[in-house]
Parts: structure tokens; sequence; C-alpha cells
């Protein structure tokens, strides 16, 4: 294995690296995505610390996948992508987090009231977004929390333009149904 | 609803819509306030939403890639993909150098029953009770003695025709084998 200087090198040149075997120029790609993957494990999940194991997993499948990547695709979306899938295995395997079944009760929960102190309204929000099927939600948290575009969410989840923008009414239909008296009480 | 853009709008408060599409939207938004109000409540979820404070991480960064880098396994494929053309090269090279072998000796044979191997230098080639097939009819006149050599030139003549085939099939064999091995690996990637 070469040691690498990963001072300012490209995440093109990495990625060659780390598919020739480089451990060290991997570091330096999951040092760079670390806060993302995290980020996205979490908005799926709800658990900073199931994220955190959930996004180490994530990467150590990313290695093991790295000699199949493409570069044609935006490294972004691909590690997204492993990230989502392992993500939806931890939601498999642990069943404690919110259910399309709660829905009502998410809605119930959401009074008015609550949103006056600010972590409260927080966790209303993770709610309503953790209630949410897990197809709209992968959508809705690569667009409000990562910013990729129709396009790249399209590409990270293999799906039609069309289906991005259909979950994304959706998700947003019902966060706005759930989160409805939080909406107008910022008004 | 006639004429208000509430299935563009999402599009146009997500910024992609582009060109006179986004126009449309912009010029009927500064008259329209019931589509107004609608993009003001997507610009309230979304800043709702992206209020939400990051996940709290118990591991630094280094920890975090440290440990990360602790489960890696080390990979094999990438030499195995380096040198995927060492077996085809060698077999192609095996096939090209057989074939000139057998150019070269068909050439020889023929020169030699010509009786042209002084000429070329390569009497010593004949061997001592070798047969020459232009006195096959002589041959064949003097029953089992004469039949010998025949029967030496005709095996010896199958075995130099057959030899480079087998191996040129074994080669072939081998080739496809290799491509058959080769190729869903490769599609895979």
């Amino acid at each position: 294995m070469s040691e690498t200087s990963t001072v300012a090198i490209a995440d093109l040149e990495l990625i060659a690296l780390a598919q020739q075997g480089d451990r060290q120029a991997f570091g330096e790609l999951v040092m760079r995505y670390r806060e993302r993957v995290i980020g996205v494990v979490y908005r799926m999940c709800g658990d900073s610390q199931l994220a955190e194991d959930a996004a180490q997993e994530a990467f150590v499948r990313a290695w093991q996948q790295l000699p199949r990547y493409q570069p044609r695709a935006p490294f972004q979306s691909w590690l997204y992508r492993i990230a989502l899938n392992r993500a939806t295995d931890v939601l498999r395997a642990d069943r404690e987090t919110a259910d399309v079944d709660d829905l009502p009760l998410v809605a119930q929960e959401l009074e008015p009231e609550a949103a006056a102190e600010r972590n409260a309204l927080h966790e209303q929000v993770q709610q309503a977004v953790l209630a949410l099927p897990e197809a709209s939600r992968s959508v809705l948290i690569l667009r409000e929390y990562e910013g990729l575009s129709y396009k790249e969410i399209a590409e990270t989840l293999d799906i039609p333009l069309g289906t991005v923008m259909s979950r994304l009414n959706y998700a947003r239909g019902r966060l706005r149904e759930w989160l409805c008296p939080l909406l107008e009480a910022g008004t | 609803m006639n004429g208000h853009v509430r299935q563009e709008l999402e599009a146009y408060h997500d910024g992609q819509l582009h060109g006179a599409q986004q126009r449309r939207v912009a010029a009927h938004l500064e008259t329209c306030t019931e589509c107004c109000a609608a993009l003001t409540q997507l610009e309230r979820l979304s800043t709702l939403l992206q209020e939400a404070p990051a996940p709290e991480t118990w591991l630094t960064p280094e920890r975090f890639t440290a440990q990360v880098r602790l489960r890696l396994q080390p990979r094999e494929a990438p030499a195995r993909r380096r040198h995927h053309w060492v077996i085809p090269a060698l077999l192609v090279g095996a096939w090209a150098f057989l074939e000139a072998v057998w150019v070269v000796s068909s050439g020889l044979l023929v020169a030699l029953t010509l009786g042209l191997g002084e000429q070329l230098g390569v009497t010593w080639l004949q061997s001592a009770g070798g047969f020459n097939p232009w006195q096959l009819p002589q041959a064949v006149g003097q029953g089992w003695h004469g039949a010998l050599p025949l029967f030496s030139f005709l095996a010896s003549s199958l075995l130099s025709a057959l030899m480079p085939l087998a191996l040129l099939g074994g080669i072939s064999i081998l080739f496809w084998g290799w491509w058959v091995a080769w190729r869903p690996h490769e599609s895979r990637n």
C-alpha cells in the first residue's frame, strides 16, 4: 500500500487510490463525508448513536464495494445510497422508531403549545419526519437536509425523476398536515 | 384552481425550474395570493425542518475514521484486475507460436519432399530410413517389407497434422474458459 499525502487531493484521486486498496486515502474520504453520512442515517432512524454505528458500517460496505464504483456517478450520491440502505437495515432491525401506522398518534401529539420550547419543537418535527414512509422520507432528507437536486436524488435512489417529485410532494403534504399547528404558529 | 401553478410550485421552491417555466411561475406569483400562500407554507416547512439540530456525535472525526479503518478488510480484487490480460495474452502467444511452427514445418516438409533440402541447407533433417512418397508405387509392390515405411510415414504425417489441431483446440478451450470466468466479473463492475 502506498503512503499517500492526502492534503488537498481531489476526491477522484482519493477514490482511485482507495480502489487500489489504499486505506489512508479511504480514511481521508471517510473524514470528508463522515458528517453527511451520519446526518443522512440519523434523519432516517432518529437515533444519533445508532446513526454513528450505522454510518461506520456504511463506510465499511463502501470500502467493499469501491472496486465496482464507476466515477460516472457522483461519489456522494453513491455513498448516500449505501448509507440509506444501511439505515433501512437498521430500521428493519429496530422497529422502535415511528411507523406509518402511528400517523394519527403523531398528529395528536403535535399540540401548538408544545412549540413554545425549542427542543420540544425539534422533537415534534423529527417525530413527524420519522413517521413518513421510508421511501418518501429518504427523498425528503436528501432534498431538505442534503440539498440534492431532483436529478441527483433520482440517481442516488435509482428511481425516475417523476417518482422523486411525487414522493417529495407526498412527504411535504403529510408534514404540512401533521405540523399544521406549528406552521400556523409561525405565521 | 385554473391558471394556478400548484404543480410547479414545489419545483420552483426547490430551484429546479429554469428559463421560461421559472419566469412563468414567478410572474404568476406576483399576482396570485393563493399560490403565494402555498409557497410561503413550503418555505416555512423547509425552515422548520432545517432548524432541527445536527445529530450529536459521540466520536471525534479522527476516532470515527480510525474505527472504520480498523474494520476494513484487505482487498485482492484490484491486483487480479490489473493483470487480467496476462492469461489471454499468454494463450494468444502460444497460439501464434504453434501456428508459426506449423507453417515453417509444413514448408520444410514440402521442400524435403520435393528434394529441395540440399538447396535450403537442411539435409540434416532427412532421416536415414525416411520414406519418399514419390516412391509409393514401388513400396506397395514390395509387400509388408515395403509397406512399413509407408505406415510410418502416414502415422507421422497424421500425428504432425493432428498435434497442432489438438493444441489449438486446447488453447481455444482455455481462452473461452477464461472468457466465461472473467466476463461476469467484469460486467458486475
